[in-house]
């Protein structure tokens, strides 16, 4: 997409197909997994055939590729007892409000969203389409030239783009969920920013018409061009309830000279997920690139979100926030390699682990490679962790700089909110619940100012019930 | 002579093990009260006890200011205007100082905290810190005390206030006892040492022994306990 006339082919189909809804057959694919499982899905969703091979080259390595010999424990996740397709009208939706699990729609209503997104979040279709919000973002959109749609329709109506870069940056071969990703994935996002186009707002998960949903193996995929700038949220900070067992999604992100991008996920699975995703960004010259993710759901979950700083004075930063309470296992971090000179990465890591009355871990994983030519780079890396009652943090850094010219430099912290604190700090006329709230949002402060504010003030909130619900240990 | 605090048979106990037994003191309003022993007689808990330790289980009675406390929560007996300067304040990185003192204060005014902090010696960054984070013993008793200036209370109780103190710090310790008690305020000064009298003298001295307390009466005592401890006790 280097000259303007597939950019404006782009614009043009992007008219003609943005409410392009696919006819899907009704189907589902269980486990266990074969050749002839993947062949169907990919008939069914009409993919070229580059793509039908991919999967099944991805599945040859799934097979293969071991579970992790690091790490949370993997070994509950039956992959020949799962679902990994389901058609939207097939899966299992709520009829009405009523069916949504009370304890969901209590913290809805605390969060302040509205009964149709209730509907939507839960796992239904959501009705966008007819909201002024979505005709809006949709029509700006499209003088922009941006393309923002489903993945599922990317490798159909923009397979040539797509098949440039779909893998290139998460190989199949990376790990045992990538490879699965790229066999079974379904759903996702596809962003194609044209060069010099800043889009001027997030673009959240929201506005796009998904009869999808939000996927189990879902596959994104991020494309801003030079000098441009994109910030993509994911998920949110409602707790999403899924029957799912295991939530593997992979994203890659191209960041071409110049360009910024920013990519914010919230997530709120609820407590029953294996949440695995490989996430990883390429960073050309000159480029900005920041990982930004608040981890409160799940009952495992491993992302280390990757820097690939290819170009000189690439800057990359990753940002984590993580809330673990009882009997979850939060295992975050990043990785970095350093390939470009003058290039820099910074990762921040914030864990709170309180359990009440089972463990709560928080973990965190940095990876950092500064290689050698890449002169004068810089990482920072900096991990701080609060744990309370049955709460434990560990941080496992791992760096390795090749580059004399080159600086690294690692901190990590863990500190324990215990009886005598509290004490000290309510002797000077905080009530409890304060201190909990001063101490918990301000350890996240600093890294929830760089989420736009609506979505700060989401994750603010979020903290807040996570503490009703569990911060009285002390 | 007016009390602002009481304690009525006051029996303290911390996990199933009894600390004190029967505590009767009475804190006169306006005055310096000590309250002395060796290690380990129990004089901490006291404190701690009057300050609402969660962690301290109560019989008895605490009467400040007319009102029984014995129940309330820390933060509670803070409000009605006690204040306990700790012997062994901890470091809470977490929290920076700017956000709790935001909290705290009604009129956040930065320079006049910066002027506070050179007044007790303290760096000059210690906004941007986590409470008391880096801190020297020293330094955290130096904040102990900047507290005092914030809170504004009516009762200000210092436990082993001067230990880690260097002569010019305990020399600003007399200066804001005196201005404070010009001020109307009461101090329950804890002390194992005689040292911190040296320049001012208690109106009244409280001994306490094995969780009891064993003497009560005038400053003259101070000599003696200087001279041979507290085994006549």
């Amino acid at each position: 997409m280097q000259n303007s006339k597939s950019f404006d082919d782009i614009k043009n189909s992007l008219r003609n197909h943005w409410f392009k809804v696919t006819y899907e057959p009704q189907i589902v694919i269980k486990g266990p997994l074969t050749k002839e499982k993947i062949l169907e899905l990919s008939e069914m969703k009409e993919e070229p055939s580059w793509m039908t091979e991919m999967r099944l080259k991805a599945y040859e390595w799934f097979k293969k590729l071991p579970l992790p010999d690091w790490g949370p424990d993997l070994s509950e996740i039956d992959f020949d007892d799962m679902i990994y397709y389901a058609s939207p009208e097939l899966r299992k939706k709520p009829e009405n409000r009523e069916d949504i699990p009370e304890y969901i729609k209590r913290i809805f209503k605390k969060l302040g969203i509205s009964e149709e997104e209730t509907k939507m979040l839960a796992g239904f279709g959501l009705q966008f389409d007819s909201s002024v919000v979505y005709k809006k973002v949709k029509k700006y959109l499209e003088q922009l030239g941006v393309i923002f749609t489903s993945m599922d329709e990317a490798v159909i109506e923009y397979s040539d783009i797509v098949k440039r870069y779909f893998g290139k940056i998460v190989p199949y071969l990376d790990n045992k969920f990538a490879a699965l990703n790229t066999a079974v994935w379904s759903g996702g996002t596809f962003i194609y920013v044209p060069e010099g186009v800043k889009v001027p707002f997030p673009l959240h998960t929201y506005f796009r018409m998904n009869l999808e949903g939000i996927g189990q193996f879902e596959r994104t995929l991020i494309i801003v061009e030079k000098n441009a700038e994109i910030t993509y949220i994911e998920g949110c900070s409602a707790p999403l309830y899924s029957k799912a067992s295991l939530h593997a999604s992979v994203v890659e992100v191209i960041a071409k000279e110049n360009s910024k991008v920013r990519y914010i996920t919230l997530q709120n699975w609820s407590k029953n997920v294996y949440n695995l995703a490989t996430k990883r960004a390429i960073l050309y010259n000159n480029t900005h690139g920041l990982w930004i993710s608040a981890e409160f759901g799940s009952k495992v979950t491993m992302v280390y979100p990757g820097l690939i700083l290819k170009g000189n004075y690439s800057k990359g930063e990753i940002y984590n926030i993580s809330f673990a309470t009882d009997g979850q296992t939060l295992d975050t971090g990043g990785k970095a390699i350093h390939v470009g000179k003058n290039s820099r990465s910074i990762i921040v890591s914030r864990s709170i682990s309180i359990g009440k009355e089972k463990k709560a871990t928080s973990i965190y994983r940095g990876d950092i490679k500064i290689l050698k030519g890449s002169e004068n780079s810089k990482s920072i890396s900096q991990c701080d962790s609060l744990v309370e009652g049955k709460g434990t943090a560990e941080a496992l850094p791992r760096i390795e700089n090749y580059e004399k010219s080159s600086y690294f430099n690692h901190e990590a912290k863990i500190e324990r909110l215990d009886e005598d604190k509290m004490f000290y700090l309510m002797a000077r006329g905080i009530s409890k619940d304060s201190v909990r709230n001063l101490v918990y949002i301000g350890f996240f402060e600093d890294v929830l100012k760089k989420i736009p504010f609506k979505y700060a003030m989401e994750v603010r909130k979020l903290i807040n019930l996570e503490l009703d619900k569990y911060g009285d240990t002390v | 002579m007016q009390f602002i605090l009481k304690t009525i048979d006051l029996s303290v106990m911390k996990n199933n093990k009894v600390i004190l037994t029967g505590i009767n003191i009475t804190i006169p309003k306006n005055k310096i009260t000590a309250i002395m022993g060796p290690n380990g007689s129990g004089k901490t808990t006291l404190a701690r006890a009057i300050m609402g330790d969660p962690s301290l289980k109560k019989q008895g009675k605490i009467i400040f200011n007319g009102e029984d406390i014995t129940d309330l929560s820390p933060d509670e007996i803070s409000k009605k205007g006690v204040y306990l300067a700790f012997q062994h304040p901890p470091e809470i990185d977490v929290l920076k100082t700017r956000v709790l003192l935001k909290y705290i204060l009604n009129n956040f005014d930065e320079e006049k905290l910066l002027n506070l902090a050179i007044k007790y010696g303290l760096p000059e960054d210690f906004l941007d810190r986590g409470i008391n984070e880096g801190f020297s013993g020293g330094e955290r008793k130096k904040m102990e005390l900047l507290f005092i200036d914030l809170l504004d209370p009516k009762l200000i109780i210092l436990d082993e206030i001067d230990s880690g103190l260097d002569i010019d710090s305990l020399r600003l310790i007399n200066n804001l006892i005196v201005e404070k008690i010009k001020e109307g305020k009461t101090f329950m000064i804890v002390t194992h040492y005689t040292r911190i009298f040296q320049s001012i003298t208690p109106d009244k001295v409280y001994i306490l022994k094995n969780g009891k307390i064993v003497w009560e009466g005038a400053s003259s005592i101070l000599g003696e306990i200087e001279k041979y401890g507290y085994a006549k006790f």
